[in-house]
């Protein structure tokens, strides 16, 4: 009996020992890409994601990388390029990695040789092509839409399609995203004025648009009642509020298209750090952490709340949107 | 000729100023218009935009209208409250400063709560008590804070506080024997007021618009929340929008829209140093005087109320209305108290990176930058004042004004221009903050420092020199003491700026070193109205706090008053 206890508890210890070393021996992935970012210090990533989204994926990535610290800066895609540009111009590198739907600032941030076109991705060769140029890779889609407030539009009056905003009972109501702070809006009007109506944006413009800096924010004054619709609207700022018990609602319209969150890596002295988090990113922890926020990940089906890509969406030509901007601002009377 | 350490203090002090403020600037305007060696006309060009013309127009209105109205109502409420029984104690010195307690933002914020035609609170409250009577208002209105008037009536809120403290602190000191002698001589009490004691008080009341002036160009966040949802643009705005909204980002161009504003505001500051120079107005006495006090009779109680409503519409309701929202889990006019929690607080501080830091850097920068602006403000005043016709004094006085008539983010801008690149290297540094509120903030601190200053006088300054006094201890032991309401008042002044200030924040402030601001134009652009309200309820609870301490210290050290029958 004394004898059998022996072997048990030695064959215990042997067991406990082997998985203590298998612990020991387990070590992240890319560890020499992992020992060269430890020494280059904290980065920082600009962003204008959700802040809850980019929260968790920075939560992600240090569980797997705790010795990388991650500062994240949020703003508005157009302010994060102007501070971006600023800085640049003052000579210094505040941003290590930049995730922002504003396709425009990075070609033109490119060919200034601030970002790096070919980085060191492990994780690239199993990323879709089509979301992938040139060091930019698209981490985070997101279909425009219409949101509503249910106590204000319902019945025959919920719009169904891009015209319905036209219908006089929406005049005065209708909040818009100014797309002077968010240029990813303009390739929504262009595909409404190609697709739609040629004239669609200037009969938008009789309906006495109230102009918001950000839907995140008017969202908010959708839920109060203070307006019937916002446009264009998301999943991810509906959702949340509705699940608060928000009088909020959003339709999916036929054409459309949407943010492209874009991820590149500053030409800086971090750029294994760097390299490191947008891999993360591309992995599909990286896309589930990202996109469980009612978006969608380019990878597909990445489960808990991200949604699918709708029928119909078309991915923004930004050169051709940013070429009619000066018109379609114009139109709106944004100019 | 010979220098004391006090002279040679101050004359060190007011070159670097100079150096300070006029610097960046300098170096900001150079690299724009002549980029490479050579003048450049393209930053003209950029800011002769489209619309460009109604957004100067929209300024001008709405700044002339807004002052104009701030001059009105501060003067009369300084009048009522340091001259007449419709003062109610100690709370009557503390109401005309309570805008002071609640920021710009949070207050347009709480405006935007209050009166949105559908879900303010104030037009809900209205409707309901229109409906019990049997009429229907509809779903929207009476008031609508996205309009002309409501823009205006906000903005005049917040110039209140400037005309308030100057023209306050240039009654405390006036000579009341003037309007003894008017009234022993048959003058009523209209006649009093109008020919003896507004004349005397001119500079002050002067001093007190160019403040007003000075801080109506410069605001940018009642317009981001007011202004743009119905398509008004100002000229604060469209700078902010060239410099960090529009890629690539028109630096010559804002700057070229900040030269406008100097041109409009450099013309107030020139007649408030004239008016200043004359010295036709009442002064302090040499003798100690005891401040009277005017029975309004039956008027008293309207007065009264005129105050009140002040007091409920400038700082209480909207604070009641961010500490509503922000416990509510989203904004709706209809309150279900049930749900109200602290919530959108915890949330504030868990979710969102470095608020906590934010309020512990903001708190820190505003008491060092406002007691340096003020301190610096007083001792250049003091020095203008003796030494008038100096070339550096005038120097002084100019430079110190310029940053007030320029929007803040181009002042940023310039300091960017300035103190980021080598050899300073001082981006995403707390220097870099505290600098940048010092250059903006001066210009508040000196016009009050410079209003005080006037008020006082020269005689006594003189006497004490022919006493035999040198400039340090005419300075502590004569001057300081005299001006130091006015000096509590634009310190109080400045650390509400300071900490309610949004764009040089958002442009120098970084995830490294945040600031209040920062974190708020965050909240603006992807945040939501709870947690706007929550972090606007919080800076207000803290802003109000410091205030009233400072004024309960300065109501106790006031003397007594003489009611006048």
């Amino acid at each position: 009996m004394k004898r059998r206890s022996v072997l048990l508890a030695a064959a215990m210890m042997i067991a406990g020992a082997a998985q203590l070393a298998n612990a020991q021996g387990e070590s992240p992935p890319h560890a020499a890409l992992y020992e060269k970012a430890k020494r280059e210090g904290p980065i920082t990533w600009y962003t204008s994601l959700d802040a809850v989204a980019a929260g968790d994926a920075i939560e992600g990535f240090n569980k797997i990388y705790p010795d990388i610290e991650v500062t994240l800066l949020r703003l508005t895609s157009g302010a994060v390029a102007a501070r971006y540009a600023q800085e640049r111009g003052a000579g210094t590198v505040g941003a290590d990695v930049v995730t922002i739907a504003n396709p425009p600032f990075f070609a033109d941030a490119v060919a200034r040789g601030w970002f790096v076109t070919n980085p060191n991705l492990p994780s690239l060769p199993n990323w879709p092509q089509e979301f992938y140029k040139e060091g930019r890779a698209t981490v985070v889609v997101l279909a425009f839409g219409i949101a509503y407030n249910t106590d204000i539009v319902a019945g025959p009056d919920v719009p169904r399609t891009w015209t319905d905003m036209l219908k006089p009972q929406f005049k005065g109501k209708i909040l818009f995203g100014d797309p002077r702070s968010i240029p990813a809006y303009l390739g929504l009007y262009k595909v409404l004025m190609e697709d739609v109506d040629e004239s669609f944006l200037l009969k938008l413009k009789a309906q006495d648009l109230k102009v918001v800096a950000s839907v995140t924010t008017g969202i908010d004054t959708l839920g109060a009642s203070g307006a019937a619709l916002l446009f264009p609207g998301t999943t991810q700022i509906v959702e949340p509020l509705k699940a608060k018990g928000a009088p909020v609602e959003f339709v999916q319209p036929s054409p459309t298209t949407g943010f492209n969150w874009d991820t590149m890596i500053s030409s800086g002295e971090r750029q294994n750090a760097a390299a490191l988090l947008m891999d993360f990113l591309l992995t599909k922890e990286g896309q589930f952490r990202l996109n469980n926020h009612h978006s969608t990940s380019p990878l597909g089906g990445v489960g808990g709340l991200s949604v699918p890509l709708p029928s119909g969406y078309v991915t923004i030509d930004h050169d051709a949107a940013h070429a009619l901007s000066s018109e379609m601002l114009e139109q709106l009377g944004l100019r | 000729m010979k220098y004391t350490p006090f002279s040679l203090f101050t004359r060190l002090l007011a070159v670097s100023l100079i150096c300070l403020v006029v610097g960046p600037l300098v170096l900001a305007v150079v690299r724009v218009f002549m980029p490479d060696g050579q003048l450049s006309t393209r930053p003209f060009v950029e800011a002769w935009s489209p619309g460009v013309v109604s957004v100067l127009l929209n300024t001008i209105i709405i700044v002339g209208a807004s002052t104009a109205s701030a001059v009105v109502v501060g003067v009369l409420l300084a009048w009522l409250i340091e001259r007449t029984n419709a003062r109610m104690g100690w709370i009557a010195g503390l109401l005309p400063v309570l805008p002071l307690m609640v920021p710009s933002l949070a207050g347009a914020i709480g405006w935007v709560l209050l009166a949105s035609p559908g879900p303010g609170f104030i037009n809900v409250l209205v409707r309901a008590g229109a409906q019990a009577i049997g009429i229907d208002l509809g779903l929207e209105g009476p008031l609508n804070i996205f309009s002309w008037s409501g823009l205006i009536f906000v903005y005049s809120l917040y110039l209140i506080p400037p005309v308030y403290l100057v023209v306050a602190a240039g009654m405390q000191n006036l000579d009341p024997s003037l309007e003894e002698a008017a009234r022993s001589n048959g003058a009523g009490l209209r006649r009093t007021l109008l020919m003896v004691m507004l004349p005397a008080l001119f500079p002050s009341i002067l001093g007190g618009a160019t403040l007003a002036l000075i801080s109506a160009f410069a605001i940018y966040s009642i317009p981001v929340l007011i202004a743009t949802p119905i398509g008004i643009e100002v000229l604060s705005d469209r700078i902010v929008r060239l410099t960090i909204v529009e890629f690539p980002p028109k630096i010559g161009a804002a700057v070229v829209l900040g030269m406008v504003m100097v041109f409009f505001v450099g013309g107030a500051v020139w007649l408030q140093q004239r008016v200043g120079g004359l010295q036709r107005h009442a002064t302090i006495g040499g003798r100690h005087t005891n401040r009277t006090v005017i029975d309004l009779g039956v008027w008293r109680w309207p007065a009264r109320g005129m105050i009140a409503v002040f007091i409920v519409s400038t700082s209480v309701l909207p604070f009641i209305a961010l500490l509503l929202v922000s416990m509510q889990p989203f904004w709706s006019a209809n309150v279900s108290w049930k749900l109200l929690s602290f919530q959108n607080y915890t949330s504030l501080f868990s979710s969102h990176v470095g608020v906590r830091q934010a309020f512990v850097n903001t708190l820190g920068l505003a008491i060092f930058g406002a007691t340096a602006a003020v301190a610096a403000g007083a001792v250049l005043a003091f020095f203008i004042q003796q030494e008038r016709d100096s070339y550096l004094a005038r120097a002084v006085d100019t430079s110190l004004k310029i940053p007030g008539t320029i929007s803040h983010i181009v002042v940023a801008v310039a300091i960017i221009v300035a103190f980021v690149a080598p050899p300073f290297r001082l981006h995403g540094t707390y220097v870099i903050l505290f600098l940048a509120y010092l250059v903006l903030y001066l210009p508040q601190a000196s016009v009050s420092a410079t209003a005080s200053m006037a008020q006082l006088g020269t005689q006594l300054p003189e006497a004490a020199r022919l006493s035999g006094a040198g400039p340090g201890r005419t300075f502590g032991k004569i001057v300081l003491p005299l001006v130091s309401p006015g000096l509590v008042a634009g310190w109080v002044f400045v650390f509400v700026l300071i900490t309610g200030d949004l764009t040089a924040s958002a442009m120098l402030a970084t995830s490294r070193t945040p600031v209040v601001g920062f974190v708020m134009l965050d909240l603006i652009n992807g945040g939501s109205f709870t947690s706007l309200a929550a972090i606007g309820a919080l800076i207000t609870f803290i802003t109000s706090s410091v205030v009233l301490c400072v004024f309960v210290w300065n109501i106790r050290r006031r003397s007594g008053m003489i009611l006048q029958s």
